[in-house]
């Protein structure tokens, strides 16, 4: 097993490489510099000529990037171009909201999703279950931008309850305050990805419904709630937990949306910024922290795959 | 050719039998036509009169007027024309390039399976609004951008069913015997698999068409979108949410139709993969092949 | 009397009002009290260099440090770090007195060798980011002893400009002045307590600050709002106590909601810039179209919700060169521009070969490039709008590389050859025009401006000539003048100053 995990995260390292190349690649293809933005419109060409050289932007390419590697190797990812700080710190006070925020839409997501797949499946031909795939069908159909404005507009304009922008307040300093801040968003991206969950876990209950083993609980009189809750229950989980992990995966930088329409400050919006702003080092740093954290949760969810079903062993 | 114009007639009439997919499919075709003759209809989307801005819905503007004091409901109808030819587009470039990866991969099975898949992870580890956005950085914004971008975060969907096909397919009797009499691999994957594997791949194209519409709408809604005074739905999102005190149906309208033609496309996709679903459970393995 | 009822507020008369208030402010500032004053800012500042004066750093700058000398709001010069100033007759030399007993927030004592190194590093093309430019009219300086300097120019310098240079001059402490990007080094009423990028900034009196009895507030907290409409909304919901440099539209829907408002008197003046080394642009009579093709009213309507004035030059109205009639000349008309178009013989092709350069991020520049390409769409030029966001836009505008954009312009209310200091107006080394200068009647308007010292004829006549110029080179016109660095406060706050350049003041601000 540790040889296991092991392996996976050196296998990391080359596409690591590979990624981190391309985007510096891809950063000189867009058009526009980070210089603009730092020396101002109404900057002389002396200040942009000095502001290209004291950010070494003047060496080729390759140059700036072996530069950039062999600092990234020893764990220094430098200083962010336009405020100066460095790149780590600026992700390590971006990456617990961005947490925090998907860990509040996948709890929002399973109290919806999993009650609305059980019903759905266990009575698969009565108005509940219309009604409750209609749900499913809702909630990946309403885009998150446009639920976020009209929970914007209910609870922020009208109501005056929540506030229409949110920030990150780590809910052990404050758990009322960072509730507060969290709802709107988490309901909104929650609410898509209920959704997905429900269909998902709706699919897998009736597949194992299906299966003999639940025909031969049933034969033996187990009683219905049992076999539901656990036998089917246990084995449907499983791709289920695929389908969380692959879902908190891409919300590490593709919650943008969500993040947008609430002003959030998770890491896709610094990301964002970065890039409106060319500062090449935090758009580096950026995507890299993304990837693994991409690939991290994934090996994750492998691992917990292999302790939910003993049968699966990873050599 | 009528064989398999007869097939699509049927298939629609199943369609209209559920009410959801009728319903759907009756929306879809209001917006169509709305898109298609958007020039014929008395409505101009681009007409300025700053006097009356940001008017409440009336007799006049059913959907009231945005912040140039332009009709809201025009822009709608010929932001469908955005929506629409995003969606077409993009599934055609996604299906072009892969449906190909898909099948090569699939059928030769070896290194370069390995090869184009890991392209294929590649494409799916980034977010796709953010591989969108960084293309629209590249390619500077304009409609052929967006459907560009959109279309190419539609690929790995395209190659994965096409992938999954093929590798269904390949040992199938058929299959072998037109390999058997010397079919090149591009004559069987083209002409002898890819007839065989069409039905997935149009409901693919039905998902994915809603996909695009969506995030044709989010990259517009982040402000890459096709940039003004053409209409968007996305964009008009965008706008409507800074007016949200002053004009609140501004931002709600425009949503109504995006949702409705979402939920539209994803109910018609579903009620095709229900029906496909019961042709291969009645069809036994030996009548693939004669459903060509 | 530090806030105006809502009926007093008119629209028309803000710069004025904002200049009437400052002169009763020290009585009332002893009633209020200190405590948490919570600011929502809407940008975020680039770093501490109190030398890269762009707007996102307005509001820190006078907080963390202090100017050699202020201005009030009416444009008269007080003493700030410098008690004296004194200018020699021929106007070639200034020697400043140095306030004694103040310290850097590092303990160091404020002396002249700060302000020798502070002179030095913006006279430094590497490190002296806008004040370099600025620098340009020194020869050198020296400091007799430590609470004298002596600044010398290179020729004689109208006093209003020296004023405005020491007023732009603002002291490092000498020892932090090369990490003064990421460490504030000032004497300013506060001191930095952290700050999180992009969310968040807190400041904390500085105990030993040299002017009685400020700052008021203890502590000071900037929010980073990335949309002004969530910034209102924190204000409404009393989240925050005040919102900074937010739209003129939200200012009007506030006001109207009971918050306070409050204008600087340094607006800024929204200028449609020419590239006239470009296509059509190289026509002059093509360029002059463009002074009837504003749309002012419906642009100043939309992008500012009414707040400023429409003008067809580019000055606000306190400044000195401010001359009404142009407006009425220049005025929207779209006849006159069809005429001069027909004048300039260029063919419909050549009329619409060009885009129009739009700041995506700016939603009033994407409204009023929409407006205009609504006029050009009326008499027959149909043109395409070139939409670019952040970087990508501000390189255009910096290399020149566009045909015509929208852009602001500041310094619109000071000595009116510092309109000089905005790209497009500048009079060598512009990046849009490039060098030879391809207008010198306008350089050379510039420069009268600059030289004449004599009498108030001579210089009525050089502000005229500048204006007449200007219209008629007509590679800049101006739309409309407009509020930078709007206070909206909540009911509870008294005691709001008002900087001659709109930046942030929060010293004497406090809670009645």
């Amino acid at each position: 097993m540790t040889g296991y995990v092991l392996r996976r995260l050196f296998q990391m390292l080359p596409v690591l490489l590979i990624a981190s190349f391309a985007i510096f690649a891809m950063i000189y293809a867009v058009p526009g510099g980070p210089v603009a933005v730092i020396v101002g419109e109404n900057a002389g060409p002396e200040e942009i000529a000095a502001a290209i050289q004291r950010y070494g932007l003047d060496r080729p390419m390759v140059v700036q990037y072996a530069d950039w590697l062999g600092r990234a190797a020893l764990g220094d990812f430098g200083l962010s171009l336009h405020s100066r700080q460095p790149v780590l710190q600026l992700i390590g006070e971006r990456l617990p909201a961005t947490l925090q925020l998907a860990l509040a839409a996948i709890f929002v997501a399973l109290v919806i999703g999993i009650p609305v797949a059980i019903a759905s499946a266990v009575k698969p031909n009565s108005w509940l279950n219309r009604l409750l795939s209609g749900w499913s069908a809702l909630a990946l159909g309403v885009p998150t931008f446009w639920l976020g404005i009209l929970l914007i507009l209910l609870f922020a304009v009208e109501l005056r309850w929540l506030p229409s922008a949110s920030r990150h307040v780590p809910f052990w300093e404050s758990p009322l305050d960072a509730l507060r801040s969290l709802a709107l968003p988490a309901i909104t991206l929650g609410t898509y990805v209920s959704g997905i969950l429900a269909r998902f876990l709706r699919a897998s209950l009736i597949g194992e419904a299906r299966a003999d083993y639940v025909r031969t609980a049933r034969a033996k009189g187990v009683p219905e709630n049992r076999i539901v809750g656990f036998h089917i229950m246990r084995n449907a989980l499983l791709p289920f937990v695929t389908i969380v992990g692959l879902m908190m995966a891409n919300f590490i930088g593709g919650a943008v949306v969500t993040e947008a329409v609430f002003t959030y400050p998770g890491l896709g919006r610094l990301l964002i910024q970065a890039i409106s702003t060319r500062d090449y080092p935090l758009i580096q740093g950026c995507i890299l922290v993304i990837l693994v954290a991409y690939m991290l949760i994934n090996l994750t969810v492998d691992m917990l795959y292999a302790w939910i079903d003993p049968r699966i062993e990873y050599r | 050719m009528t064989e398999t114009l007869a097939r699509i007639k049927g298939l629609l009439r199943r369609l209209l039998a559920r009410r959801g997919a009728a319903l759907g499919l009756g929306f879809l075709t209001l917006v169509a036509l709305a898109a298609g003759f958007a020039t014929v209809l008395p409505f101009d989307p681009l007409s300025q009169s700053v006097a009356a801005s940001l008017l409440p819905p009336s007799a006049e503007n059913w959907f009231g007027t945005d912040e140039l004091g332009r009709d809201i409901l025009a822009r709608v109808i010929y932001g469908a024309r955005t929506s629409l030819l995003t969606a077409v587009g993009a599934v055609i470039i996604a299906a072009l390039i892969g449906v190909p990866i898909g099948l090569a991969a699939g059928f030769y099975g070896d290194w370069r399976d390995s090869l184009l898949m890991r392209c294929i992870d590649v494409l799916l580890a980034l977010p796709n609004i953010l591989f969108a956005m960084a293309l629209i950085a590249v390619l500077g914004r304009s409609q052929g951008a967006a459907l560009i971008a959109v279309g190419i975060a539609g690929i790995p969907g395209f190659a994965r069913i096409a992938r999954a096909q093929v590798m269904a397919l390949r040992q199938l009797d058929f299959v072998t015997a037109v390999r058997g009499f010397g079919g090149s691999p591009g004559y069987i994957m083209f002409r002898t698999i890819l007839p065989n594997a069409l039905s997935p791949l149009v409901v693919q194209a039905i998902v994915l068409a809603s996909i695009a519409i969506l995030l044709e709408a989010a990259l517009a809604f982040l402000g890459v979108g096709v940039p003004p005074p053409t209409p968007s739905w996305g964009e008009m999102l965008r706008t409507g949410k800074s007016y949200l005190y002053e004009a609140p149906t501004y931002a709600v309208l425009p949503g109504i139709v995006l949702t409705l033609t979402i939920l539209s496309l994803d109910t018609i996709g579903r009620a095709l993969t229900a029906i496909l679903d019961r042709d291969e459970t009645d069809a036994s393995g030996e009548t693939i092949g004669g459903r060509r | 009397m530090t806030k105006l009822s809502r009926r007093q507020f008119g629209m028309a008369g803000l710069a004025l009002a904002g200049a009437s208030l400052a002169g009763a402010l020290p009585a009332s500032a002893q009633q209020l009290k200190g405590g948490r004053l919570r600011v929502a800012v809407l940008s975020e500042l680039a770093n501490y260099d109190p030398q890269q004066l762009s707007t996102v750093n307005f509001h820190v700058i006078k907080n963390l440090y202090d100017s050699l000398i202020e201005y009030t709001p009416e444009g008269k010069p007080e003493p700030s770090l410098a008690t004296e100033w004194t200018i020699t007759p021929d106007k070639t030399s200034v020697t400043l007195k140095l306030r004694s007993g103040v310290t850097f927030h590092s303990g160091t004592p404020f002396k002249a060798d700060s302000v020798l190194a502070t002179l030095q590093k913006g006279a430094d093309p590497k490190r002296g980011k806008n004040v370099f430019a600025t620098m340009s009219i020194v020869k050198d300086w020296s400091a007799p002893d430590d609470s004298t300097v002596t600044i010398n120019f290179k020729a004689p310098v109208p006093e209003r400009q020296i004023l405005d240079f020491l007023q732009f001059l603002i002291p490092i402490d000498p020892k932090g002045i090369d990490t003064v990007e990421t460490v504030p080094a000032g004497t300013g009423p506060y001191t930095l307590v952290n700050r999180a990028v992009g969310q968040s900034l807190t400041l904390k009196a500085n105990p030993k600050y040299w002017r009685e009895k400020q700052p008021i507030v203890q502590d000071l907290v900037f929010t980073v709002f990335s949309e002004d409409a969530s910034a209102s909304a924190a204000l409404e919901s009393g989240a925050v106590d005040i919102v900074y440099n937010g739209s003129s539209r939200s200012a009007v829907r506030l006001k109207n909601a009971g918050f306070q408002v409050f204008a600087g008197p340094g607006p800024l003046v929204q200028v449609f810039r020419i590239n006239s080394t470009r296509g059509p642009f190289r026509n002059k009579a093509f360029r002059q179209a463009f002074n009837h093709l504003m749309d002012r009213a419906s642009i100043l309507r939309v992008g500012y919700a009414g707040m400023g004035k429409v003008v067809a030059l580019p000055w606000a109205p306190a400044s000195p060169a401010y001359d009404e009639s142009y407006n009425a000349t220049y005025a929207y008309d779209l006849e006159k521009a069809k005429k001069l178009i027909a004048a300039s013989g260029l063919s419909a092709d050549e009329l619409k070969s060009w885009k129009l350069l739009v700041n995506g991020s700016d939603e009033a520049s994407v409204a009023i490039s929409q407006i205009v390409q609504g006029s050009l769409q009326k008499i027959g030029i149909p043109i395409e709008l070139d939409m670019r966001q952040g970087a990508e836009y501000v390189t255009a505008l910096l290399g020149g590389d566009f045909a015509a954009t929208f852009g602001a312009v500041g310094n619109v209310q000071k000595f009116p050859s510092r309109v000089a200091t905005n790209s497009i107006y500048r009079t060598s080394g512009n990046p849009v025009l490039k060098d030879p200068h391809p207008h010198p009647d306008y350089v050379a308007a510039i420069a009268r401006v600059d030289g004449a010292s004599g009498g108030a004829a001579e210089v009525k006549a050089a502000y005229d000539n500048l204006n007449k110029v200007m219209v008629a080179e007509a590679f800049g016109i101006p739309t409309n003048s407009y509020d930078v660095g709007l206070i909206v406060a909540s009911d509870k706050i008294g005691g709001v100053t008002l900087d001659i350049d709109n930046l942030f003041v929060a010293r004497t601000i406090g809670f009645k």
